[in-house]
């Protein structure tokens, strides 16, 4: 099966920065992929890059298009919802449905109101009238009415409550993910999505530092609980983080820990979070702790 | 969906964002001139003292002058609303944060950009131009109807004056475009300033220019940049009023009136090939040229907008 997506050696730099490091990953079709990287990672780079609104250097295809030398063409199979996306608030729901039926070729106005029905939005409601919460979702019933194979969300719930982004995820799957589209979702919010996805890609500093499925990670990180006693034998088999679980310590390890370690544990499932947490620390942050 | 049906969505976003005040816009000529023909019609002097009051002309001659007046304030003010509104323009998607959002949909930059630029600078212009043309007749109705009576407007000579101001449309249309294509240097290059640059574009192109004028054409063998402006200036004037077209009212009293209406539409034509001419030149050209880099500067700031 053909990669919707697929990156090998991809650089991008602002001037002297260099925003993504040598990043090669693919994303196959009915995937749900976590893209995790703290403030200045690299993600909303990346998704421009994708889109092709940043032009990268290295091989990136997209649906089996160059994105920024094949942009128009690539978003008409594509979704996308970037991460400072503001509809214009001088329009109207229902003026939003008529202009994206006469710019996408593949959206469909009658399921976007279908969708804008479900939620608390009017059809006739200014953009200016709703809150944050309300935009985002019309704004996701959108680009949800767009028969596309590939959804792009840059920090789609970036600012919103609790509830508004319950609303947005439960939207996202019940009304788009059918098992052979795939959605890429960058978000700090990691431990909300856990549950949604099928993979994660987790950029630290611009580089890949992961891009595994969540099947996987169980498979190769292992994270073993354990009592205060054993805590020296833990720190001296080099686990990738040392956290507190549940009142008790706990460990996370990158593959198997030595047998006589791994005797001395209860082996726990890693929480994606924790794994973001060890996987991309702060150099100064690593600096300190290995002191 | 083809590249048109795109663009015509794009012209109608502009629609929608702006309706309300191109409505008014579009209104306000007709009835600021309506209010004039209302209520101080008898008392208009028109060309020099002995050409009389405005009421005193043959009728034929005060249905062109309430035509000429409303179109000469639709066209003032739609000027001064483009020209006020046209810095900000080329920022309007980024400073309501709705510009990703633009650019996530299947759009190329340049149609995004082109669509504005065609909105404001011929489209809302024409349809203010001919709001006013068709408005003016409105006011000629009002003022021939309040001052002579209501079967005196039926006695004007309709068979000349709607060919006349059919082609007088079609005049003003090209001169819009015209006049737009000569200023397109000065529009477009501020506009790009004003992407680029921020709040600073207008000192920058301000300082710019003043050096060009003030400083560079002191230096040069011969003056560039002040004759530059002037020409560019003179030429939009000039395809857009026809100076030479009319000579005044009082010409027009003094020979034969019905000859000088039925000569109104190859007179027109005249015009309208004479403004064409000037337009066949390397001035030109060399005006476009500068408009199009600005029109890319415009193109490339969506393209790379953060």
């Amino acid at each position: 099966m053909q990669a919707l997506i697929e990156a090998q050696g991809l650089n991008l730099h602002y001037g002297r920065k260099q925003a993504l490091d040598d990043l090669s990953f693919a994303v196959q079709p009915g995937r749900v992929v976590g893209l995790l990287g703290h403030n200045g990672a690299g993600k909303t780079t990346l998704m421009k890059a994708l889109v092709g609104l940043h032009a990268a250097q290295g091989r990136l295809s997209v649906l089996g298009r160059d994105p920024f030398h094949d942009r128009v063409a690539l978003l008409e199979d594509l979704a996308y919802i970037p991460d400072v996306a503001i509809l214009p608030r001088w329009a109207t729901v229902s003026q939003l449905i008529t202009l994206m039926s006469g710019l996408h070729p593949k959206f469909s106005a009658d399921r976007a109101r279908a969708l804008i029905r479900r939620t608390s939005v009017g059809l006739g409601d200014p953009v200016k009238n709703l809150s944050k919460g309300m935009v985002v979702q019309v704004h996701l019933a959108l680009v949800a009415a767009i028969d596309a194979r590939l959804m792009v969300l840059d920090e789609p719930t970036l600012g919103l409550d609790v509830l508004s982004r319950k609303a947005f995820y439960e939207m996202l799957i019940d009304e788009w993910c059918d098992g052979q589209r795939s959605v890429l979702i960058s978000t700090h919010q990691v431990e909300e999505i856990e549950t949604l996805l099928s993979d994660v890609l987790m950029l630290n500093e611009g580089r890949l530092v992961l891009s595994l499925s969540l099947e996987d990670i169980d498979r190769r990180f292992v994270a073993l609980g354990h009592d205060p006693a054993a805590a020296d034998a833990m720190a001296a088999a080099h686990p990738l983080l040392r956290y507190r679980v549940q009142g008790g310590s706990a460990a996370l390890f990158d593959g198997a820990p030595p047998p006589e370690v791994a005797a001395l544990g209860q082996r726990l499932r890693p929480s994606l979070v924790d794994l973001f947490v060890a996987l991309t620390r702060r150099p100064e942050i690593n600096r300190t702790q290995e002191g | 969906m083809d590249r048109m049906f795109r663009f015509r969505t794009l012209l109608l976003r502009e629609w929608m964002q702006h309706r309300t005040g191109w409505l008014v816009l579009m209104a306000l000529p007709t009835l600021l001139v309506l209010g004039l023909g209302l209520f101080d019609g008898q008392g208009i002097q028109v060309g020099s003292a002995d050409a009389g009051d405005l009421s005193a002309l043959p009728l034929v001659l005060q249905a062109l002058f309430w035509t000429l007046a409303t179109v000469a304030v639709a066209l003032v003010l739609v000027s001064l609303t483009v020209l006020a509104q046209l810095p900000g323009l080329a920022r309007r998607d980024q400073q309501d944060r709705s510009i990703e959002f633009w650019r996530s949909l299947p759009v190329s930059h340049a149609q995004g950009v082109g669509a504005t630029l065609l909105m404001h600078l011929l489209l809302l212009p024409a349809a203010a131009l001919a709001a006013g043309l068709v408005g003016s007749q409105l006011v000629v109705l009002v003022s021939v109807v309040l001052h002579h009576g209501p079967l005196v407007w039926l006695q004007l000579p309709w068979g000349q004056l709607l060919p006349s101001l059919g082609l007088g449309a079609l005049r003003l249309m090209l001169g819009l475009l015209l006049a737009v294509l000569w200023l397109s240097p000065l529009l477009l290059l501020t506009m790009a300033a004003s992407a680029w640059l921020k709040r600073w574009a207008v000192p920058v192109v301000s300082a710019v220019s003043l050096v060009g004028v003030y400083w560079l054409d002191a230096r040069l063998p011969m003056p560039l940049v002040g004759p530059a402006f002037s020409r560019l200036g003179t030429e939009a004037l000039y395809a857009l009023v026809a100076p030479d077209l009319f000579d005044g009212p009082r010409r027009v009293v003094q020979s034969e009136l019905g000859a000088a209406v039925a000569d109104l539409p190859m007179a027109l034509l005249q015009d309208a090939g004479r403004v064409l001419a000037s337009a066949a030149s390397p001035a030109f050209l060399l005006a476009v040229v500068v408009g199009a880099l600005g029109f890319w500067l415009l193109v490339l700031r969506r393209q790379r907008a953060d």
